[in-house]
């Protein structure tokens, strides 16, 4: 007999819960391989680099007020400092990023390829290629960097810049790094496995830098990686760069209260260094690993849960075959491998649905995760998955279908009257799915709720029809132009309400500096956040000014408008009070003219700090140019396009680029909308399991009551009154359930609330909403079956007996 | 008939518990079935019939007492060894047919020679051979559903006898067909039971009774007459 024969005809038989089996179980593995795709990337990172153990990255720590605050980057004299002085104990290697407006090949003039701000381009020096292992496709490491201005490219930037050309050829090309031209003397191959070594093209460290005496300023564009001898050299290394370190910043900085010391990360953990840039958090895997074993388990549990309601039909099978000699080994056998075939199904189903998750969820996916697919891993891991699945989904079934009691079943025409026992474990499973199901629900509505809250608040300027653009910053983009005279070119078109100069008001653009007032008992030291704006400012963004003038342009060598709070930390009695009084910022007097209302520079997660705005008419500190266009929609094309048109005039070079101010502050919650996109997700999936888990219970119950409803339908309950009587019990299990879940999701809740300055308030409608809308989703997913069983014929279920 | 006995149960006792009473479902029964004997038990519903039939069958455990089986104690046989023990000499054949509904005829027919590992070109000529005997060969490809009641419990009987069992135990095996093929299942069990083998038939049926050598009337649990039948050939 072909068991496998046997199987499909029996899943075919129930296509309804194989179908439902399917779907269950292939939501959980593609979660699952979507995250352990994710979690497998993060976690190779740097472990095939050979000898990884030996090397480090060198970054530095600044202690204040016995604080210590840990920055990836070094000042610049350090790398020449250790090769010149340490090179006994370990290897330099100085990455030290560069940055080009372009990079293209002179001499094309009839097809000039530009390309614009490419990241990744690092000065170094030829010990970078004793430290990183590359494959050599063209060129030495032992022959680099000899002459200067020479250039090394991985073979995928050589293959972007000299198209078509075999690697040969391009040895010995030139590139022109903005005005200066590089020769290619290597080719490396890229690498092929997660590195922190990132570079793709790899320059002579600039001499400005290696030779720089500059020890007081560290940059995060600056880093040093060092391979050491041997372990024992870390202790003596690090020391006698903290003398050198103390020695060239000590009294600089003990002006300012700290100190800076060097340390090292080992390059194993480099990744997971949360002060360190491009590195991931750890505790984030953690939870999205968590997720992963939730979602599995869920599945499993759903799994369990239809198979169960399943048992009493197919216990008389299992009764017939066990009186004609079937052992129990073998019954236990081919219900293994029932759920292998439906795990395998699942996992069939899993490829599209995992193309799905990794498409709606792109934003979360590291991109270069995609370049260094480790497909037999993941091979591995999906078979283990199908393997475990099977294992933890089939146990108890098998356990269950095992105690059929022969004697029992075989009597018995329908399954109708089998004594199935764990009902209570099947409904602790319900309860447990709907518990997490619940914590979601409630999650998405609060998180929903604090969206819209953030969104709608009044922000204290006007934000509507306005549009922003960056005016230029490279030089062949006419960098240089004034961008007042952009501004006047625009106010003289009589389609345009107004035209401003600097920093939105709602933007991360700010600086930051602190302001000195005089008070009775001495000083007071506020530090705050200063904006550049120009006189138009006010009236564009209909700023409130609550005391003094319009600040004008006049203004910038000593007039400051100052916001509310910053007033009254200064210790002025009102706004009045503080106008005309004089302040001091970096050591300058400076004259409050203007005190303007509170409004939000940052978003709803951060609370109004004391802000300051200051006049310019500086071209380096006027970086944005703000647009109110009419209040009439229909005429912003027109508005645009002459906007547009003055653009050409002035940055022919540049493209022209604008963005709405709304939108723009709405992408300032993109990491909310994101978090809330996940969250919406995870409730649609547990819903939806405990729906399937819920469809399967109640259809074991209504099985199992079939004759009892028939009895009470003859003495005559109505269709309603049977309804109920079914759904009663299992509305009374999700009750349950939200009564566990309610808490649970208040304190997680409460949690990421307490990450907002304004926020909404808890109250008890946030948890009784969500909990209806179970409890209906809950009674719809039941009432099919309900409804079926109540409306049938009685004469059908009493039959048997 | 042999005069050695294939069953021998004595002072049997079978307890029912729920979880507030115990009900005596047998009653220090004492009964024995010899080799090539056709016996049939007869007893109001609840008398403990079915539930002799199913310890006889090793469905179900007794709580006291011995049973032999071709003078094997076997009261204490573990699952396994009764699973053996059933495959190997035992046939059932039951009121409500109790075929798989997933299966075919022939496939129906086949499963107690797959569980005794007989190889797939001697299982074919067994199981057409016996659905030849039986006259349900031009059916050995439908499903259970599809055959009238008559037409299922003969399968079933075709089941029952297809591994050559030394037991056939029936339980009402005409209970849920109409007279004619009522008629027909009693003529082959009578017909398996002149080739030698040894039938065990619960029964409400005074009609069928009367195909078997020895009636046992139960009552309580308990053994109240037994009588030799006057055996009566269709």
């Amino acid at each position: 007999m072909n068991n496998f024969k046997l199987i499909f005809r029996q899943l075919w038989r129930n296509r309804l819960f194989t179908l439902l089996n399917i779907v269950g179980l292939s939501i959980g593995i593609s979660a699952c391989w979507v995250i352990f795709r994710i979690v497998n990337y993060e976690f190779s990172f740097d472990q095939k680099q050979p000898d990884k153990e030996l090397i480090y990255k060198v970054h530095t720590s600044y202690l204040e007020n016995n604080k210590t605050d840990n920055f990836d980057g070094i000042p610049a004299p350090l790398p020449a400092f250790v090769k010149e002085n340490l090179s006994d104990m370990a290897l330099s290697v100085p990455i030290f990023n560069q940055y080009f407006e372009r990079v293209s090949r002179p001499n094309q003039a009839n097809n000039p390829l530009i390309f614009e701000d490419q990241k990744n381009i690092f000065g170094t020096t030829s010990d970078y290629f004793k430290l990183a292992d590359y494959r050599w496709l063209q060129g030495n490491k032992d022959h680099v960097f000899k002459q200067p201005n020479e250039v090394v490219l991985t073979e995928s930037r050589a293959k972007l810049y000299f198209p078509k050309q075999e690697l040969a050829d391009i040895m010995g090309k030139t590139l022109s790094y903005d005005s200066t031209l590089f020769t290619v003397t290597g080719i490396v191959e890229d690498l092929t496995y997660p590195s922190s070594f990132i570079g793709k093209e790899f320059i002579q460290i600039p001499s400005k830098d290696w030779n720089s005496t500059t020890w007081t300023n560290s940059n995060s564009d600056w880093q040093l990686f060092i391979k050491i001898k041997s372990h024992q050299v870390i202790t003596p290394l690090l020391k006698s760069i903290n003398a050198k370190a103390h020695e060239m910043t000590h009294e600089e900085f003990k002006k300012y209260g700290f100190s800076m010391s060097a340390n090292v990360i080992p390059l194993s953990e480099l990744h997971f260094t949360s002060f360190a840039q491009k590195s991931t958090d750890k505790k984030t895997m953690y939870g999205i690993i968590g997720i992963g074993i939730f979602l599995l388990i869920l599945a499993c549990i759903n799994y369990i849960n239809l198979t169960t309601a399943q048992v009493p039909h197919r216990a008389k099978e299992i009764g017939i075959r066990k009186t004609l000699g079937e052992s129990q080994k073998r019954i236990t056998f081919i219900f293994f491998l029932e759920t292998f075939i439906i795990a395998i199904l699942a996992l069939l189903l899993s490829w599209p649905l995992v193309q799905i998750i990794q498409t709606s969820l792109s934003s979360y996916i590291p991109k270069e995760m995609y370049s260094f697919a480790d497909n037999l891993t993941v091979l591995l891991f999906i078979a283990g998955t199908t393997i475990l699945i099977t294992l933890i989904s089939s146990w108890y079934p098998a356990l269950l279908i095992n105690k059929v009691r022969i004697s029992e079943v075989i009597k018995i025409t329908g399954g109708s009257k089998v004594n199935m026992g764990g009902l209570s474990l099947r409904k602790a499973l319900i309860v447990f799915q709907f518990v997490i199901a619940q914590v979601f629900v409630v999650s998405t509505f609060i998180i929903g709720m604090q969206l819209k809250h953030s969104l709608n608040s009044k922000l204290g300027f006007n934000k509507d029809a306005i549009i922003t653009m960056q005016l230029p910053y490279k030089s062949y983009q006419n960098a240089g132009t004034d961008p007042f005279t952009y501004k006047h070119a625009l106010t003289g078109l009589s389609a345009i309400k107004r035209v401003s100069l600097g920093h939105l008001p709602m933007s991360s653009d700010h600086w930051g500096n602190s302001i000195v007032a005089k008070s009775d008992t001495g000083e007071i030291r506020v530090d705050h956040q200063f904006k550049f704006i120009d006189e138009d400012y006010f009236k564009l963004y209909d700023i409130r000014i609550l005391a003094g003038r319009e600040i004008k342009l006049a203004d910038s060598t000593s007039g400051i408008a100052l916001n509310l709070v910053a007033i009254e930390r200064l210790g002025f009695k009102s706004a009045s009070d503080a106008i005309g009084s004089f302040v001091k910022i970096d050591d300058k007097d400076k004259q409050i003219v203007t005190v303007i209302d509170n409004f939000h520079s940052k978003n709803m997660h951060s609370k109004i700090g004391p802000l300051e705005l200051r006049p310019s008419n500086k071209k380096g500190q006027l970086k944005t140019i703000s647009v109110q266009l009419p209040e009439h929609q229909e005429k912003w094309s027109s508005a645009l396009q002459q906007i547009e048109k003055e653009w050409k005039k002035y940055y022919p070079n540049a493209p022209f680029k604008y963005e709405f101010y709304d939108q723009q502050i709405k992408n300032q919650y993109e990491n909310d909308t994101k978090f809330s996109k996940i969250i919406n997700l995870s409730t649609s999936i547990t819903i939806l399991l405990s729906c399937l888990g819920l469809i399967g219970l109640v259809t074991i119950t209504t099985a199992q009551r079939t004759k009892e409803i028939g009895i009470r339908k003859v003495l005559g309950s109505k269709i309603s009154g049977i309804v109920q009587l079914l759904s009663k019990e299992y509305l009374k299990l999700i009750f349950i359930s939200i009564l566990i879940a309610s808490p649970i999701a208040w304190w997680a809740m409460h949690h990421w609330l307490n990450d907002f300055a304004y926020k909404i308030n808890l109250s008890w409608w946030m948890f009784a909403i969500p909990a209806v809308i179970t409890l209906l989703i809950a009674f719809i997913t039941m009432s099919y079956h309900s409804i079926k069983a109540a409306r049938a014929n009685p004469v059908e279920s009493l039959r048997d007996e | 008939m042999s005069t050695k006995n294939m069953i021998k149960i004595s002072n049997l006792q079978k307890y029912y518990r729920t979880e507030e009473v115990e009900t005596v479902a047998l009653n220090n029964l004492n009964i024995h079935v010899k080799e090539g004997e056709f016996v049939a038990v007869m007893g109001p519903s609840g008398c403990g019939k079915s539930t002799l039939l199913n310890i006889i069958g090793l469905l179900d455990d007794l709580d006291e007492g011995s049973y032999l089986f071709n003078d094997i104690e076997v009261a204490k046989f573990k699952e396994r060894g009764r699973s053996d023990l059933r495959k190997h000499n035992i046939g059932f054949v039951f009121q409500s047919f109790n075929l798989i509904d997933e299966l075919t005829v022939f496939e129906n027919v086949e499963l107690p020679l797959v569980y005794t590992n007989v190889p797939a070109a001697e299982r074919k000529r067994r199981v057409e051979e016996v659905l030849e005997k039986v006259q349900i060969m031009h059916r050995r490809n439908h499903f259970p559903q599809q055959l009238s009641g008559g037409q299922q419990q003969r399968v079933a009987v075709a089941r029952a006898v297809v591994n050559n069992p030394k037991l056939i135990l029936a339980d009402e095996p005409t209970g849920n067909l109409d007279s004619n093929n009522g008629n027909e299942v009693m003529q082959l069990l009578t017909e398996l039971n002149e080739a030698g083998t040894t039938i065990v038939m619960v029964t409400h049926s005074e009609h069928d009774a009367k195909f078997s050598d020895r009636v046992i009337r139960m009552l309580d649990g308990q053994v109240i007459m037994e009588t030799s039948a006057l055996k009566q050939n269709g």
